[in-house]
């Protein structure tokens, strides 16, 4: 693929979350660095689910950069920001994570003084033995960076509090600079949100409402930026349209780095 | 249509001896031709007539999907591990009170830093980046292991089968966890082995299993009823 920008479409199989999907249609633009192209993609989404789903329904655009910078500002050890993260698209289980975190019911305290003790054993030990296809020195090192250098915070529930209260942000497009910039401010958090997170200005396209939910987190784990759902307004329609930015997906494939938006519809629905 | 019912049971170990009292206690005695280590029994009842086979706990859940028995007394562990068809196949007609065991993940209790699933998806991202292979877990129980790495987002484990001794490969550096069931745990803890503390895949236990097609039946339905009284 050459630096043009460059429309594609396709039809097809797809898996998701190692299920198969027989039928899913997709359309992408590749090498897009203009954030205009967010807004055409979900605009022209609206279109086709207006045309071929229903006529009425909810654009839900949130942000995973807004969530890591929210993650950045918190007092907790780098660990815990990157579990965190990593696990966004399994909202059950960062939720189990999340309470861990702010109670500190799974830390047995008998249990850390006995590694304690062992440790001090273990620093005796050639730091290059093998136990369990791991050197002595990594597991050392771990376990310094855990218990002495980077420990658990003391105040994890507070933390807790502020991630699971700007998860539940969730309001029409328009409003969403103002509420967002009023909840950092209020937890004293240094960001301030611009209009380059917000691909859409108006609360409607056609008849489709639009909101900013910072709980739209990617329930695949392509996307690393911007990411919409248009589901309709009837819960007993199935159908929705998934979307976002996926800049990093070529680099994890081995690739050089091709920023790239894109929308699917699973048909099988 | 088959008139005789066909009762697979475990053929060693404990879980034999608990389901024979639960036979003895409904007054359903075995007899056995070829004496004590013939494998198929038979019970003479007025009401039933019924074939015992005495098979691996594996094996029985097997023969009630494919209809060789009608009837099991085995571990959910072990239906929860065979292969979605086969569970499909069968009903658990009532858990009961003997053979509890846990399913869960080890680490060795030299890994002091490692104490949950989140550590174990941390070191094996290492493990990955410096080894340049993936974290091995052995197990007797891939289905089971597999299905829980996925709901705890654990990435870069590798399962691989173990046939038995399971506690033993991470202490020669054959895999780097190990995924198996216990009901004390002394044998892990002699092997050097700590369970996670989020660890826990199954709270099992034996259990009166029945295939769908036979729960059809009457005489299935009454027998099931009289040995889970």
């Amino acid at each position: 693929m050459n630096n043009k920008k460059s429309k594609i479409f396709y039809s097809g199989e797809a898996y998701r979350k190692n299920q198969k999907v027989n039928s899913q249609v997709g359309f992408e633009i590749y090498n897009s660095n203009n954030p205009k192209d967010d807004f055409e993609i979900i605009y022209n989404s609206a279109k086709i689910f207006q045309k071929e789903i229903g006529k009425r329904g909810n654009i839900s655009i949130g942000n995973i950069k807004l969530f890591e910078s929210l993650l950045r500002q918190l007092d907790l050890p780098q660990r815990w920001k990157s579990r965190i993260l990593y696990l966004k698209n399994n909202s059950k289980y960062l939720n189990e994570i999340l309470n861990r975190l702010a109670t500190n019911q799974d830390l047995d305290e008998k249990n850390i003084e006995l590694d304690k003790k062992l440790y001090l054993k273990m620093k005796k030990l050639n730091p290059n033995n093998i136990i369990a296809n791991r050197k002595v020195k990594d597991i050392l090192q771990r376990f310094e960076q855990k218990i002495y250098i980077q420990p658990r915070p003391k105040n994890g529930k507070k933390t807790v509090q502020i991630i699971k209260s700007f998860l539940k942000i969730k309001c029409p497009i328009q409003k969403a600079p103002f509420i967002l910039n009023n909840f950092f401010k209020k937890n004293k958090l240094n960001i301030k949100v611009s209009n380059e997170f917000f691909p859409v200005k108006k609360n409607k396209i056609g008849n489709l409402k639009v909101y900013f939910n910072s709980n739209e987190l990617p329930a695949v784990e392509i996307y690393d930026g911007m990411l919409f759902s248009i589901k309709p307004a009837s819960m007993k329609n199935k159908q929705s349209i998934i979307g976002g930015r996926f800049d990093s997906l070529s680099q994890s494939i081995g690739l050089r780095k091709i920023n790239a938006v894109g929308a699917a519809i699973n048909l099988d629905k | 249509m088959k008139k005789e019912i066909i009762i697979s049971l475990p053929s060693k170990g404990r879980l034999r001896s608990e389901t024979l009292k639960i036979f003895k206690k409904r007054k359903l005695n075995i007899k056995f031709e070829k004496g004590d280590r013939d494998l198929i029994g038979r019970i003479y009842h007025k009401k039933f007539e019924i074939v015992c086979i005495f098979q691996h706990a594996r094996e029985s859940i097997v023969s009630i999907a494919n209809n060789t028995s009608d009837i099991a007394i085995s571990g959910i562990d072990l239906l929860l591990n065979s292969d979605l068809e086969i569970q499909k196949k069968i009903n658990i007609y009532k858990r009961l009170n003997f053979g509890h065991a846990t399913l869960a993940i080890f680490c060795m209790n030299t890994w002091i830093d490692c104490q949950t699933m989140l550590d174990v998806s941390e070191i094996a991202k290492d493990m990955l980046k410096k080894n340049k292979q993936p974290m091995k877990c052995s197990t007797k129980y891939r289905l089971l292991v597999e299905g829980f790495l996925e709901e705890k987002n654990v990435r870069g484990v590798e399962v691989i089968d173990s046939i038995g001794a399971t506690e033993v490969m991470p202490r020669i550096s054959q895999s780097s966890l190990i995924g198996d069931i216990f009901s004390s745990g002394s044998t892990a803890a002699a092997n050097g082995l700590r369970p996670l503390k989020d660890g826990t895949i199954l709270k099992s236990s034996a259990a009166l299993l029945v295939s769908k097609k036979s729960f059809k039946r009457q005489a299935v339905k009454k027998l099931l009823k009289l040995l889970s009284k």
